[in-house]
């Protein structure tokens, strides 16, 4: 069986930069994109992306383990927002709006797609100033840009969006920003285990909550609208 | 009897009898009790483990020290007291397991020797509460979507942190790292608590959780984030004895205590007044961690009995009102101190205690916290003056409310039980107002032993 630097040989196209470019995609579209469905997609693969990253400073097999949480998490927060979704799907004739599909509501500020667009372009504005003044210490550039690249967009979802599933894939990039910097600190097997089980109870918690709106709105209207 | 006398039952205990408890939880009153029952005994088997045993699990060493057993002691008996009323009063079916499920990992918190394995857990006890935050009748989730994103970011702030405190003994002379690691474990344990600026999950929790689960989380848990928080400082002496970061964490305290007073002055409604009382609070925890050790440690471990004993008290009196599950006005609690006695006492004693009126352990646990103050600090004590008068007329006009014309509505009669815990907690409340030498002195000489 080929080992994992054979591996990387065979396929040069899983090099960091490919990883890095596909992350800085990946989490874009997270911000710009409403659709559960298409969002999930984005997550496990920026998940697959965060892995491939990884393979070149850490034992593949805790990059293995690491997507295997990942796609668990996945998983979960698929299987809430379906449910959810399901539960509290508008009729037809009010989910479209003069023919346009009505994306962006119930969200904490009313932004449309150039606004998003804009603070994405200023977010690379920061991200790169970051790298400037501030590059964290023992870090390889590409790793670098993906830590704060996605540490930024992370926090930038969970501002701009009041939908739980929306907040949850702000902080789950987040917390993938958050471990790709820890593994170059940290690699006991006791403690990556620890951060897989609190990456489980947190996507948890969130598929409760998630479910928990679904029925409110079900029910009567959530007051968080 | 080695085996009977090991830490690891305090850890095991609670989390076997938590499947138990879950199977019952249609029968939430046996539930509760069973809780209960098993929270006392492994306050027993707490008191009763030698201190000079250790154990390995997982690789790390586990031992229960002089100061972890107090600790464990009081949060145990807090927690069968919780339970004891949630027997009586219902705080959601979820609240007796998942109680025993963080109290098994508190266990573990407080015993385990490695940082990053006590931090992991630690997050993952604070993550499960989320399930016990969300009542099925309430239509929002906001409070707890936001206490999860607060305890979530703290977490990656005091990790690092953590990894910096052990590159600092390997490479001593790199001076910008106690600053760094200081600044993140001040934003970390000030998300932790809900200070400002993380003070709007605080606020919404105790919009929307049943209140003997925000007394929860502001007594037990935010009590084991405090203890971790003096048993870094106590390893790592040099973390907070910089003065940029003293100074950082009574500019917190004093925004944070300020923030509160003014908003329970205007305040009209009990939940949201409860809010601000306990940021209140959070401020003045705070403004003692900017005190150095000895006083400092000392005054955090009284501000946090007061602390502890004061909002279950509120919690429990706020739990028994009827009303306060649908409308949070004071104007719909007029009569209640002649109809429900025992209820107002309650969340008299511990609103005011909390707000530091006098003749409360309030007053005396700030009292003593403002003489130990640095000097330079000293001219900000008008405003801390000015800001606690305000919490109290905010507190004063609760019980106003409370006093006046009798509504109609008919009440019923609590338990004999329940007056009997209101009126230990209340007589502990009073007692550490006259007497808190009584638990200085031990404290000092357990902190002094670590």
């Amino acid at each position: 069986m080929p080992s994992w630097d054979q591996i990387l040989v065979i396929l040069p196209y899983l090099s960091e930069t490919t990883a890095v470019v596909g992350l800085t995609g990946t989490s874009a579209l997270l911000v710009l994109l409403y659709d559960w469905r298409l969002s999930m997609l984005i997550l496990l693969l920026q998940y697959i992306l965060a892995n491939v990253l990884l393979i070149h400073f850490i034992p593949a097999e805790i990059a293995l383990f690491k997507f295997i949480v990942g796609a668990m998490v996945c998983t979960v927060l698929f299987m809430s927002v379906r449910r959810a979704e399901t539960e509290t799907a508008a009729p037809r004739s009010t989910r479209w709006k003069g023919g346009v599909r009505v994306w962006a509501h119930h969200e904490v500020f009313s932004v449309g797609l150039p606004f998003r667009l804009l603070t994405i372009v200023l977010l690379g504005l920061v991200v790169h100033t970051l790298l400037q003044r501030s590059p964290l210490q023992g870090v390889s550039p590409h790793l670098n840009f993906a830590i704060y690249w996605l540490g930024l967009i992370g926090l930038l979802i969970m501002m701009l969006s009041a939908r739980p599933w929306k907040v949850g894939l702000g902080l789950l990039t987040f917390l993938t920003a958050f471990e790709l910097f820890y593994v170059t600190l940290e690699r006991g097997l006791l403690v990556t285990a620890l951060l897989g089980v609190l990456q489980m109870t947190i996507v948890l918690s969130l598929g409760y909550l998630i479910t928990m709106r679904a029925e409110s709105l079900r029910i009567g209207g959530a007051f968080d609208e | 009897m080695s085996q009977a006398l090991s830490p690891l039952w305090l850890i095991a205990l609670p989390l076997v009898t938590a499947p138990l408890v879950f199977a019952m939880r249609r029968r939430e009153r046996l539930a509760c009790l069973l809780a209960a029952l098993s929270m006392l005994l492994t306050l027993r088997l707490c008191l009763s483990t030698p201190f000079d045993w250790s154990t390995d699990f997982l690789g790390r060493t586990v031992a229960l020290q002089p100061s972890g057993r107090i600790f464990l002691a009081g949060v145990f008996l807090l927690a069968a007291m919780h339970l004891t009323y949630a027997s009586f009063v219902s705080q959601g079916r979820a609240f007796s397991y998942l109680t025993l499920i963080v109290m098994g990992l508190l266990s573990a918190i407080t015993m385990v020797q490695s940082g990053e394995m006590a931090l992991l857990l630690l997050e993952i006890a604070l993550v499960f509460m989320v399930l016990g935050l969300q009542l099925p009748s309430l239509r929002s989730v906001r409070g707890a979507l936001y206490y999860l994103l607060g305890v979530s970011v703290a977490g990656p702030l005091l990790l690092i942190m953590i990894h910096l405190t052990q590159t600092r003994v390997l490479n001593p002379i790199d001076s910008a790292l106690p600053q760094t690691a200081a600044i993140l474990l001040v934003l970390g344990v000030t998300a932790l608590l809900g200070a400002v600026p993380f003070q709007a999950w605080l606020y919404n929790v105790c919009l929307e959780s049943p209140p003997l689960v925000v007394s929860f989380i502001a007594s037990v848990a935010h009590g084991i984030i405090l203890f971790k928080l003096l048993d870094w400082s106590r390893e790592f002496p040099w973390l907070i004895q910089d003065g940029h970061v003293l100074s950082l964490m009574f500019a917190i305290g004093l925004v944070s205590t300020s923030l509160g007073g003014v908003l329970l002055l205007f305040q009209k409604e009990l939940r949201a007044a409860f809010a601000w009382l306990i940021l209140f609070d959070t401020g003045c925890l705070f403004m003692s961690l900017s005190v150095l050790p000895p006083e400092g440690p000392a005054l955090v471990t009284l501000l946090w009995l007061n602390r502890a004993i004061s909002v279950s008290l509120v919690g429990m009196g706020m739990g028994m009102l009827p009303k306060a599950q649908t409308s949070r006005s004071f104007a719909s609690l007029n009569g209640l101190v002649w109809q429900k006695p025992f209820c107002a006492l309650a969340v008299a004693v511990g609103a005011l205690s909390l707000a530091g009126f006098p003749l409360t352990a309030g007053f005396t646990s700030r009292w003593l916290t403002v003489q130990s103050l640095p000097t330079e600090t000293q001219r900000w004590m008008v405003v801390l003056a000015v800001v606690s008068a305000a919490a109290c007329l905010g507190c004063l006009r609760w019980l106003a409310a409370t006093a006046g014309k009798s509504s109609s509505e008919a009440y019923d009669n609590e338990h004999p039980l329940l007056w009997g815990i209101i009126l230990l907690l209340v007589a502990a409340n009073i007692f550490l107002a006259f007497y808190p030498q009584t638990s200085l002195q031990p404290l000092l000489r357990i902190l002094e032993v670590g």
